[in-house]
């Protein structure tokens, strides 16, 4: 091989290395980067038809102070839980009071007369209208993990996901029942958490429904556990709850509408009794990606308070 | 022996014992910061974005990088986020209805309504697609870990190098794995 | 967390139990959300069946990171004896054969001691990484070793420079100012190298290291053609790697410049042959200087006193011009360029493609601290490029010194800077060898052997 041969080869080489290098560090600073090829894709899912939706957002409130928890509607107030605080304000943003709480609670509902109840990790305190602590309940199971509370006129109801258990209290805070939602019928099993959450809620009639979220499904039962209803779908379309652990949260409506909050594909609707679909509050777009599911309450206009928990605010959707 | 050479073996001599001292230097200030320490490379996986870098950007093919299951946080769900595709057409273990391209997710009945899902690592190859969908949808049982039997513990990792979010770190060998829902130490979120 | 806990508790202290107390206790608030968060209601299974543990496949052991120093002591030591005692090149031919396979393709190349230099780096300037004892030791030893006895890891330890000197097939002479030129670049990129490991910013010996991708078996593309790039030179300029970019071969060199022993190409005196003249592919052999040269040298007084006034000057330039180009220099910090990114086009900010903007606008983090972060790094950089500089000005000011320092050479010798102790030019020397065909025509030379 003659020397030009070789000067060629190498100044070609040469030129190979130096793109090469140039190349390499270019082409991998952030803005040259590839997307993601193995993306995970739920944007067919997340389109919602115009016409379907039949709320509007039309303010929020910001929560600054803390990391929020639960959230309650009540005699034209919120009830707010932000870290260790009960934090009482007006629709309006006003601050009612705040008061520091003796433990991190998980859950709140206000019933008729104003007065407050807590759940904690596996005990419920009473409070009054100002928020003074007047009653607590035995500790329930060193396995319990209370998510949920709602009251109907005389009881307590209380999801606890720790025991897998509907537990009923009187308002002095006596336990009367206990359930696993268990009905004897071979299709239906207990209550079964993918989770560590588990909602329910007391609609007008006093009626108690619980999420079945390993089965998509909302129950009601009687305050002794007698299984006397239930509607579920499964499905990645608006019509029905997607995932393992949907609905994530559910309302009522003043006329016996659900209100359901989804994570996942976050997404808020609105079914009827009968379980069908009756039109979207907040399409997926409304919510940052892998957000959690926002908390629901519903306030005397049945207007939508959802608690972003991503954003940290308090979102108010009016009916359109 | 020259007066020329005695005086070039005279400097050099010095110019040994001053960079022997040097070096001799460099050797204590680093001991005072040394241990017997050794690092690897692991994922944060509360950081993990599930971005799929990993399962390209690292220097082996397939990555080091492999799907984990913390079986302890898992919900044994039918309705698997991880496991079945958006939009799957049935609950069962037709490819069509798999979300992991490489069907790599082994599902099996414990009991009703429980499934396992176990993670066959030679299919695996990081890509944290079910990671996405079980963070979503789930409870975040499923994660990536490097498998350190696989990783070849490059002085610089590649996937570190493009992380978007900064969840490659170096760690101490003797815990060599950040498994979700059992950080031995209160490293993390 | 995890950077604050090796901020309050540095692995040395491991004794120091109440600060260890302290923050556990500052910590207890947020385990226990953690703890909430994760505890949950496990379903309750009929049968017996239990739930697994995660399989937590082991790293390679940590006894073996001793092995590898073990062999690369028993490595160095061996090709030492070789080079000084037995001189044999075939010897040390296959340890080096041994060294590639081991250290090269079955170690994959990490660690080696070209890279440790930035383990090392990284080390001194960040607080929560502490460089193990077998890196150091492979930082160390190599140099320890040189400047005993000259650069015998390149001859056989290193895979990087063994896979290159395999591939030597037609070795060209190049241009004395040309080699001497090129060999200043190693000394630039070890700055570099040492300037971006010490602001955490990357470890661009490992990065552009042209050779692992082939020890792997296994790179992105265009990685593997620079590693063949490198050895198609490698065929006609050998050992390009080495001696024209190796930040680490610019310590050695340095240390083997002075180094107590050293290979010679003659066991004993040299006869002026020249037979060894073209035995070597590095054109590391000094030849005899002639007359002509030794006369010329007187000439050169001022001129030395001209480049040494020079080297502050050249110091201080280089050190400003580096120092000033900081924004460029620091721009290869994904902090830094995606903080440049975004404050020049801000609208990329809701650009929902780009995964590296999305994932930080997801974090959570504002842009006002991302550029805050990215102005204390190029703090660092415009800091660190003074050294930086000052030391490349340096570099070259004592390269053009030593070009008017003259050294007179009566006999052919290895260039104990340049020369990788290969051993190739101890084959051609006829010295001791009576048989050698050099003596047919010429029986009295033998007796001065």
């Amino acid at each position: 091989m003659s020397n030009k041969v070789i000067k060629y080869i190498l100044i070609l080489a040469l030129a190979i290395i130096a793109a090469i290098v140039i190349f390499e560090f270019v082409s991998n600073n952030p803005d040259k980067r590839p997307s993601n090829p193995f993306e995970f894709n739920v944007d067919n899912y997340k389109a919602v038809d115009e016409t379907l939706i039949s709320y509007k957002e039309t303010r929020q409130i910001a929560i600054k102070d803390g990391i929020p928890g639960a959230i309650a509607f009540s005699h034209g107030q919120l009830y707010l839980l932000v870290d260790d605080y009960l934090q009482v304000i007006l629709p309006g943003g006003m601050e009612v009071f705040k008061r520091k709480l003796s433990e991190k609670p998980n859950c709140i509902a206000v019933d008729r007369d104003g007065f407050i109840f807590i759940g904690f990790e596996n005990r419920i305190r009473t409070y009054d209208k100002v928020g003074i602590e007047i009653n607590l309940s035995e500790v329930a199971s060193d396995k319990s993990h209370f998510t949920a509370l709602a009251v109907s006129d005389d009881l307590i109801y209380v999801a606890d996901a720790g025991e897998k258990q509907i537990r009923v209290y009187d308002k002095k805070l006596q336990q009367k029942h206990v359930f696993n939602g268990e009905s004897g019928v071979s299709d239906v099993h207990g209550f079964i958490l993918p989770s560590a959450h588990f909602d329910l809620a007391v609609n007008s009639d006093n009626e108690l429904w619980a999420v079945n979220p390993g089965l998509h499904a909302i129950q009601n039962y009687s305050e002794t556990g007698r299984l006397r209803g239930f509607w579920s779908k499964s499905s990645f379309e608006n019509d029905g709850f997607s995932g393992c652990c949907n609905p994530y949260y559910i309302a009522f409506l003043s006329n016996g509408s659900f209100v359901t909050s989804e994570k996942g594909l976050v997404r808020i609707k609105i079914h009827k009794e009968s379980g069908e679909l009756s039109s979207v509050v907040a399409a997926p777009e409304k919510f940052s990606n892998g957000t959690k599911a926002p908390a629901l309450a519903v306030d005397e206009s049945d207007n939508i308070i959802a608690l972003d928990f991503d954003r940290k605010m308090i979102r108010f959707f009016e009916p359109k | 022996m020259s007066k020329l050479q005695s005086r070039r073996q005279f400097i050099s001599g010095c110019a040994r014992y001053s960079l022997g001292l040097t070096i001799a230097g460099v050797i204590g200030f680093s001991l005072t910061n040394a241990s017997s320490q050794q690092w690897l490379w692991q994922i944060d996986p509360f950081k993990c974005t599930n971005c799929g870098r990993c399962a390209t950007h690292c220097v082996l093919n397939p990555s080091a990088v492999k799907c984990v299951h913390a079986y302890a946080l898992c919900g044994y769900c039918d309705l698997c986020g991880g496991y079945l595709k958006p939009g799957h057409i049935a609950r069962n273990t037709a490819a069509e209805n798999q979300l992991c391209p490489t069907a790599a997710i082994e599902r099996k009945l414990i009991e009703e309504p429980y499934y396992e899902y176990h993670i066959n690592e030679e299919l695996c190859i990081g890509c944290a697609k079910c990671v996405e969908g079980c963070s979503s949808f789930g409870n975040g049982s499923l994660h990536l870990q490097i498998r350190q039997n696989i990783c070849v513990n490059c002085n610089e990792c590649a996937i570190a190098r493009v992380c978007p979010s900064d969840a490659i770190k170096r760690i101490p060998a003797d815990e060599p794995y950040l498994i979700k829902g059992g950080f031995e130490h209160g490293q993390t979120l | 967390m995890v950077r604050l806990y090796k901020k309050h508790i540095p692995l040395k202290n491991h004794n120091n139990i109440f600060l260890g107390l302290i923050f556990l206790l500052m910590t207890v608030p947020t385990q226990i959300a953690h703890s909430q968060q994760q505890r949950f209601p496990k379903p309750e299974f009929q049968t017996e069946y239990q739930i697994p543990e995660t399989e937590r496949p082991n790293p390679r052991a940590p006894f073996m990171e001793y092995l590898d120093l073990f062999l690369l002591l028993a490595v160095l030591s061996l090709t030492t004896w070789l080079v000084l005692k037995k001189r044999s090149r075939k010897w040390i031919l296959w340890v080096s054969v041994f060294s590639l396979l081991y250290f090269g393709f079955y170690r994959n190349g990490c660690i080696c001691s070209v890279g440790s230099l930035q383990n090392l780096t990284l080390s001194l300037f960040n607080e929560g990484y502490s460089v193990s004892f077998t890196v150091l030791a492979f930082f160390v030893v190599p140099l320890l070793f040189a400047l005993a006895v000259g650069r015998v890891f390149c001859a056989s330890a290193c895979p990087l420079g063994i896979i290159q000197d395999l591939v030597i097939v037609k070795p060209i002479k190049l241009s004395p100012w040309l080699q001497k030129s090129l060999g200043l670049f190693p000394f630039i990129y070890l700055g570099l190298a040492v300037l971006y490991a010490a602001t955490g910013t990357d470890f661009i010996i490992c990065r552009f290291d042209p050779f692992v991708g082939i020890f792997r078996m296994g790179a992105e593309f265009h990685m593997i053609v620079l590693g063949i790039s490198f050895l198609l030179i490698g065929m006609f300029v050998a050992r390009p790697y080495c001696r024209f970019v190796c930040p680490y071969g610019a310590l050695l060199k340095i240390c083997s410049l002075n180094s107590k022993y050293h290979l010679s190409i003659t066991p004993k005196d040299c006869i002026n042959c020249k037979l060894c003249k073209d035995s070597c592919p590095f054109d590391a052999i000094d030849f005899p200087t002639d007359e002509k040269e030794n006369r010329a040298s007187r000439k050169d007084f001022w001129k030395f006193v001209f480049y040494a006034a020079l080297i502050p000057v050249l110091m201080f330039v280089g050190g400003w011009a580096v120092s000033g180009s900081y924004k460029l220099l620091s721009s290869a910090h994904p902090d830094v360029y995606l903080a440049n990114l975004l404050v020049s086009q801000p609208e990329l900010m809701q650009n929902t493609e780009n995964l590296d903007i999305e994932t930080f606008m997801s974090s959570g983090k504002t842009l006002e601290i991302l550029v805050e972060e990215a102005k204390i790094i190029q703090e660092k950089f415009r800091f660190g490029g003074w050294f930086l500089g000052a030391f490349i000005g340096l570099v070259i000011a004592l390269h053009l010194l030593n070009q008017v320092i003259f050294r007179k050479r009566s006999i052919y010798e290895a260039n104990r800077g340049d020369c990788f102790s290969c051993g190739r030019c101890m084959d051609y020397c006829p010295v001791g060898k009576p048989e050698h065909p050099f003596f047919k025509d010429k029986p009295e030379m033998v007796v001065k052997s």
